[in-house]
């Protein structure tokens, strides 16, 4: 791309400059405070200090061995895939009937679907903590995934019929034509055609439910805690260095993760 | 080609019928009672402008859309309850509609995947598939590095592999440029020919439905207008819709004239008359009835004026390659046109008053 731009727009002028400094700026205060957790993580003092006098690992040794922080990181994990397995699935029909099954209702359900993104996650999350609790599954294991599915599947309905829109109906079509019944066409055709987006609408599903703080603090109970609410919790009680690993393993792991959707996304037709 | 490939493909037309089929979309009748009858391995065109139905007769006897009213019966059998996966039709599609996730070889093994064939014995059909459209050693290509025509080539394939005794396409060649188009369309004739096809093939290009069709079906609003050989839709078109829709042709206004127990025809704004000889209608015709006479550019001779013979004002002469076309101003202030060979034309100058002729046999007369 940058070869073909003519020659003459690289001459440097005044406002080329000043828009490279405030955009460098911008950049700088974003990206500062996520990356000084870094060298904080490294630091051997008991306490968060910047910059650290000297480097050690010690603090991700700890945060490995201890069995707090172990299960919480583990209940996260597990809820997170599961809400991977489950808002994909669902997701992906939801986008399928609004695409492609429903005559004219789909821009109704579209909007049913999609509520919670627009819903303040706070306001959500206290009418999930009432209504959980006179269910009883409030602080269990299906109450996370069920509520972390609710927040996440919109991302996945988005992704997917957004694709599902780009990609040729009448494909589908010469797949029946060719003999395969409805659900084959879609199996055989439609979803491997469109795979990045089902990659990225669970990569986001995922992320989703693996960030979430707020639902997790009024859903948790004492025992079973998230990652990101046990941050909260140490960050109440004694605010020591592991806390900065799990910010870093956090961040190196999300920008992993949002890495390979956006490869997914710019390699989708290789 | 090697001999064997070409017998493994080798599809059995059927005799299609498509009967009282309807088929409304809110208030539109999107196509109003047509009845279609093709015979086994014959090429029919459905021709017609945008929005006269052509897509949905197709769509309906491939099973994607289902009939308010009529059935479809390919090869004796009622078909209108099945669903498209299970009626054994193939379909080429505007846009390819290939699997753009599959190699070459693996879209053309779809059909074949889909009845349980694997192994040798698709590996081989598809080869043998591929060898039909030209593309041998194409299989290991992604659809994305193939051309336009030669994803068509693949579709065709695909759509034929699996030997269905009914092949569909609508617009197969609308999306390729002009050259390449009329390379395909000699390559699809030749292999329809060659596997004995039964093709019902959508279309708006004329040429391609005169060029290609056993026969054409010309559609508008919905209805079959005319269902004949291309030689009959042109030379003696049913009503002024194919006529003024097929071809370049003049339509006279004018009136009927009896005379004794023939009738001629009075050209508007003279005293003119021309003999009729072998028309259809003419049950319904009165002495004086307004009407068009439609005759075709090549048919109109330009000569020295006769008495009581049409004439008119020549206006312009267009040279295009052999023929000169010659626009006459009738005395009604319409422009007749002549297609005449170079030759004839030698004599004739722009301001001109020229005499008109044309065979008695070869116009036809609609009552407007
Ligand atoms: N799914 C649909 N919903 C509503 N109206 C439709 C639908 N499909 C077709 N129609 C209408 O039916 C009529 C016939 O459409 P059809 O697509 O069969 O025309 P066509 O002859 O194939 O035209 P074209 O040459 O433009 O492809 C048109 O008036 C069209 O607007
Ligand atoms: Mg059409």
């Amino acid at each position: 791309m940058a070869a073909s731009v003519p020659s003459r727009q690289r001459s440097v002028s005044l406002g080329r400059l000043l828009l490279v400094f405030f955009a460098g700026l911008v950049l700088v205060f974003l990206a500062l405070p996520t990356i000084v957790v870094v060298p904080v993580s490294l630091s051997p003092t008991e306490y968060l200090s910047f910059p650290p006098e000297s480097l050690t690992l010690r603090w991700y040794g700890e945060f490995l061995t201890d069995e707090k922080w172990v299960r919480a990181t583990l209940l996260s994990l597990r809820i997170g895939l599961s809400v991977t397995l489950l808002t994909t699935i669902v997701g992906t029909m939801a986008a399928l009937a609004i695409v492609r099954g429903l005559r004219g209702g789909g821009p109704l359900v579209n909007a049913l679907v999609t509520a919670p993104l627009v819903i303040p996650t706070i306001v959500y999350a206290i009418a999930i903590l009432l209504f959980f609790s006179k269910i009883g599954v409030s602080g269990s294991f299906w109450g996370f995934v069920f509520a972390h599915s609710a927040l996440a599947v919109p991302y996945v309905v988005l992704i997917v019929s957004a694709a599902l829109y780009r990609f040729d109906a009448s494909t589908e079509l010469a797949a029946q034509s060719l003999g395969a019944s409805r659900v084959q066409a879609i199996w055989h055709v439609t979803l491997p055609a469109i795979r990045p987006a089902l990659a990225t609408g669970a990569i986001f599903a995922f992320l989703t439910s693996f960030d979430d703080a707020t639902v997790s603090f009024f859903l948790a109970n004492l025992n079973d805690v998230t990652l990101p609410r046990k941050m909260f919790e140490n960050l109440q009680f004694f605010v020591s260095p592991v806390l900065a690993v799990v910010a870093t393993l956090l961040t190196l792991f999300t920008l992993a993760l949002f890495g390979a959707a956006q490869w997914l996304r710019t390699n989708r037709n290789g | 080609m090697n001999p064997k490939a070409r017998e493994l493909v080798s599809i059995h037309g059927k005799p299609v019928a498509v009967r009282g089929l309807t088929k409304a979309y809110g208030a539109v009748k999107a196509v109003d009672d047509v009845t279609l009858e093709v015979n086994a391995g014959e090429f029919v065109a459905l021709l017609g402008p945008s929005g006269s139905g052509k897509t949905t007769i197709l769509m309906t006897i491939a099973g994607f859309e289902t009939p308010d009213i009529g059935t479809i019966e390919v090869g004796g059998r009622d078909i209108t309850a099945l669903p498209a996966g299970k009626r054994e039709i193939g379909m080429v599609f505007q846009r390819y509609a290939l699997f753009p996730h599959m190699t070459v070889a693996e879209n053309i093994a779809f059909p074949l995947k889909m009845r349980k064939i694997g192994g040798r014995d698709a590996a081989a059909q598809v080869e043998a598939a591929l060898a039909m459209v030209r593309l041998e050693g194409y299989g290991g290509r992604r659809i994305g590095q193939l051309s336009g025509g030669q994803q068509q080539r693949v579709a065709l394939a695909r759509a034929m592999v699996y030997q269905p005794p009914l092949l569909l396409m609508d617009e197969p060649l609308g999306a390729l440029d002009k050259n390449l188009r009329e390379e395909m369309q000699l390559e699809i004739k030749r292999l329809q020919k060659k596997l004995g096809a039964t093709v019902v093939y959508v279309t708006h290009d004329q040429g391609e439905a005169l060029t290609m069709a056993n026969r054409i079906a010309v559609m508008s609003d919905g209805r079959i207008q005319q269902f004949a050989t291309p030689m009959e839709i042109y030379d003696r078109p049913a009503n002024l819709f194919v006529a003024g829709f097929v071809g370049e042709t003049n339509l006279i206004d004018g009136e009927l004239a009896r005379d004794g127990a023939a009738w001629r025809f009075r050209l508007a704004g003279s005293a003119d008359t021309v003999a009729l000889e072998g028309q259809d209608a003419v049950d319904g015709w009165r002495d004086g009835m307004r009407a068009k006479l439609m005759v075709r550019p090549e048919l109109v001779r330009v000569g020295p004026i006769r008495d009581g013979a049409p004439s008119g004002l020549v206006e312009e002469l267009i040279y295009s390659g052999g023929t000169v076309v010659c626009m006459v101003r009738l005395p009604s202030g319409a422009m007749a046109t002549a297609r005449i060979a170079a030759a004839d034309a030698a004599g004739v100058t722009v301001g001109d008053t020229v005499g008109l002729e044309w065979p008695a046999d070869r116009v036809r007369v609609f009552a407007a």
